[in-house]
């Protein structure tokens, strides 16, 4: 399977965490919000003005900017 | 005599952790900061079995790594001050991400208590949770809440007073299964550390050592500046490297995973779907508040009934503060004699105190609203709705409504609604940026200005530009504190949407009444001071009129002899380029005390005696015909207006919120003075430059 951005996953579809491509502390908090390789994220709608994202896993509901959301490879 | 104990209450945001510190400790509360922090300090006591017990409730965190203030302060409160007991607060209807602080809380060693709150969410949810496997998996007691209609609070408070009594006797319990690949590791990095007699007992080892394959910063630092630091570096790396090869992941993705992997185990075995999982309240709602269609105006809803609520109904209120206020300047003008005593207590020190209390009702009401909100869980909508067009800026989704707060009206709650920024750095933008809008004291200025040097039809034209003006001032200086200022922190977005639920009365007043008490004592007293320090400005040194002057001409006479008169005269070669002359000086300075005492003081400079800010009809035709003005005078003064500093209740308040850090205060007031100047400087100058009368 292909892997993609977490940005290229359309609004309605699920996709599987393969990467984490940022560094730093939004690495460190993108891991502590349950963004871990193998999770299953499904992107939930985009904002009115088409960002930021909002994604559920794990039963709840996170959003983040598109630049962040481009820096977590998937498998769709 | 009762034996007194700590407990500490740690949890995620929004897993209802205040609505059970406030059901343990009732309105027994007291707040304060972190030293050196803008975090809140909340703490509480309750009495009980013969025990006086300390609750603090820690900031909420997801995690507790060096990454935020949050985290940093309650993970150094159960380090350093090893709390007796520490209550993890979880909400139960989404455990797995609770229960990810969990690992952490117990590989710090914490004599730990779940409190499974909002359990009766679980079953809206379609789940059950076997609360006794649980407790039986981790080892650890579990104690059922729902916190909002203070279920299970007294069994929580039994069973934090049974911890403490079974202190040092803490049970081996259920910990992350690293996996033998990273044990090895981890076991080779503690027998390194156990090296150091003083890390080794200040610090649980594991905890260090997962945490130095996480690339802590806090705790690298700790254990480079202990006596085994050069060794263990070396031998971190070789770690490191060796596990990144053996998994080609690195190690800080290895230890969420295993992490996170425990807790998922843990959910499987206690939680069961009962019933089809239902389509939740929270989706439903959310289908229309964050709809393309809808989720603007919805917005701008929110926003208005804040504004309204703070601004219009809280107005009666200010209404009887200010007529108590005018009552003791009255009272006190008759039962003190004349003279400069008489002047002290009245414009001086009633002026200052009235000044002070007259924002409480506006900050109390605010907080009310804002609250309403935040506990609802509409703010991380908003913040969600807004933050594409603020974050071009180096703004945040949640920075919108300190701006809105301040524009037409103050940005003193405007500063304390940047309250609700979680990230420093976002804060701190926001805050550099919230006295630029137009707030409801700069309004006379511009209204008298405008009305005084053009006719009527143009008014709502130069009004429409000056507000432009302020936008595109504050957006643009948020844009360059992002781009040169502050580029190199980070900031980022990622933030929950919690599920809506409806706030409790009592969770909202206490939230209201904390924040605003806040302001009273940390701001109250500066400002006093300050007041009396421009009363004595205008006051000092005392000059007698020659011949027979008295009233008004005399007062005039007076204030242009004062420190502040002479001080406009110091500064009247700054001014002349930006076409202030004669009165603008003088008013300026008096500004800095409240912006519509620029009015005022106008007044007294030309001898009209009091003059009423929101009616100055003699004023406006004084300024008309006085030849040190012209309508592109105005224009430069009112420019100036919008930008220099703002008046010293919004700079203490601003200077507090910032963490009393004295660089940022300089900072704002460099760079709203040198701002102002330059701005007002192209007006006049370019302005002449194009033929325009100057």
């Amino acid at each position: 399977m292909a892997t993609e951005k977490l940005t290229e996953v359309k609004i309605g579809q699920k996709a599987k965490i393969v990467k984490l491509l940022a560094e730093g502390s939004l690495k460190k908090r993108l891991l502590d919000m349950g963004l871990v390789p193998g999770v299953q994220v499904k992107v939930e709608r985009v904002a009115p003005f088409g960002d930021p994202v909002e994604l559920v896993l794990r039963g709840y509901a996170l959003s983040l900017r598109k630049e962040e959301a481009a820096l977590v490879a998937v498998e769709i | 005599m009762e034996k007194k104990f700590t407990v500490a209450l740690a949890g995620n945001p929004n897993c209802g952790k205040s609505t059970i510190f406030n059901s343990l400790t009732g309105a027994r509360q007291h707040v304060g900061n972190y030293p050196g922090v803008t975090v809140e300090k909340k703490e509480g006591r309750v009495i009980a079995d013969n025990y006086e017990v300390t609750v603090v409730d820690l900031p909420g965190t997801y995690s507790l790594s060096a990454g935020s203030d949050d985290e940093k302060v309650a993970r150094d409160f159960i380090l350093r001050e090893k709390p007796d007991v520490v209550v993890h607060v979880i909400d139960a209807s989404n455990l797995e991400r609770n229960l990810y602080l969990a690992t952490q809380l117990i590989e710090l060693d914490a004599p730990l208590l779940l409190a499974m709150n909002m359990s009766d969410l679980v079953k809206s949810k379609g789940l059950a949770i076997d609360y006794k496997k649980l407790e039986r998996l981790l080892n650890i007691p579990v104690v059922v809440t729902v916190g909002n209609k203070n279920e299970g609070v007294k069994d929580l408070l039994q069973a934090v007073i049974s911890v403490y009594e079974q202190k040092g006797r803490t049970p081996a319990r259920a910990s992350v299964d690293y996996g033998a690949e990273i044990v090895q590791e981890l076991e080779k990095l503690e027998q390194e550390l156990a090296r150091d007699r003083i890390l080794s007992v200040e610090y649980p080892v594991r905890w260090l050592a997962v945490k130095s394959l996480e690339n802590d910063p806090d705790v690298l630092q700790r254990i480079a500046s202990s006596s085994v630091g050069g060794v263990y570096h070396a031998t971190l790396e070789k770690s490191q490297a060796h596990l990144a090869a053996h998994f080609s992941e690195t190690t800080d993705v290895l230890v969420a995973d295993r992490r996170y992997g425990f807790v998922s185990g843990i959910c499987a075995e206690v939680v069961t779907e009962i019933s089809e999982a239902r389509i939740s309240a929270s989706e439903k709602i959310d289908k229309i508040v964050l709809s393309r269609f809808f989720g603007l105006p919805v917005f701008a809803l929110v926003m208005y009934v804040i504004f309204k609520f703070t601004f219009a109904f809280s107005a009666p209120v200010v209404g009887w503060v200010e007529g108590l206020f005018e009552w003791l300047g009255h009272f006190a003008q008759k039962s003190i004699p004349d003279g400069l005593l008489q002047s002290l207590v009245v414009d001086g020190i009633v002026g200052g105190v009235g000044g002070v209390l007259g924002f409480f009702p506006l900050v109390l009401f605010m907080f009310f609203a804002i609250a309403f909100f935040e506990d609802s869980g509409y703010m991380a909508r908003a913040a969600f709705v807004m933050d594409k067009l603020m974050s071009k800026f180096g703004l945040h989704g949640k920075s919108f409504l300190p701006l809105m707060i301040s524009t037409n009206g103050c940005a003193v709650p405007g500063l304390m609604a940047t309250r609700t920024l979680e990230s420093p750095r976002d804060r701190l933008i926001t805050m550099m940026v919230v006295p630029f809008m137009i707030c409801g004291a700069k309004l006379p200025i511009f209204a008298l200005f405008i009305a005084a040097f053009f006719p009527a039809e143009q008014g709502a034209g130069m009004m429409m530009l000056m507000y432009s003006l302020s936008i595109g001032i504050a957006f643009g200086s948020a844009w360059i504190l992002k781009t040169f200022v502050l580029k190199g922190e980070s900031a980022h977005f990622v933030m929950e949407l919690p599920p809506y639920r409806l706030p409790t009365i009592q969770g909202l007043l206490l939230k209201m009444w904390e924040r605003g008490w806040l302001y009273l004592r940390k701001a109250g007293t500066i400002i006093l001071l300050l007041s009396v320090v421009i009363w004595a400005a205008f006051k000092f040194p005392e000059v007698a009129p020659t011949g027979d002057v008295v009233g008004e001409v005399a007062a005039a006479y007076q204030m242009e002899h004062s420190y502040a008169g002479q001080l406009a005269g110091v500064l009247a070669p700054v001014l002349k380029p930006i076409g202030m002359e004669g009165s603008a000086g003088v008013a300026l300075i008096a500004g800095l005390a409240a912006k519509e005492i620029v009015v005022s003081t106008l007044g007294t400079v030309y001898s009209l005696g009091e003059v009423d800010p929101e009616d100055a009809d003699s004023l406006k035709e004084q300024l008309a015909a006085d030849p040190a003005w012209s309508p592109l005078k105005a224009v430069a003064f009112l420019v100036f207006c919008l930008i220099y500093a703002p008046c010293i209740v919004a700079i203490t308040v601003f200077y507090r919120e910032t963490g009393s850090k004295a660089k940022w205060l300089f900072f704002l007031l460099f760079w709203t003075t040198v701002l102002a100047w330059v701005a007002a400087f192209v007006v006049y100058q370019g302005g002449m430059l194009i033929g325009v009368k100057g």
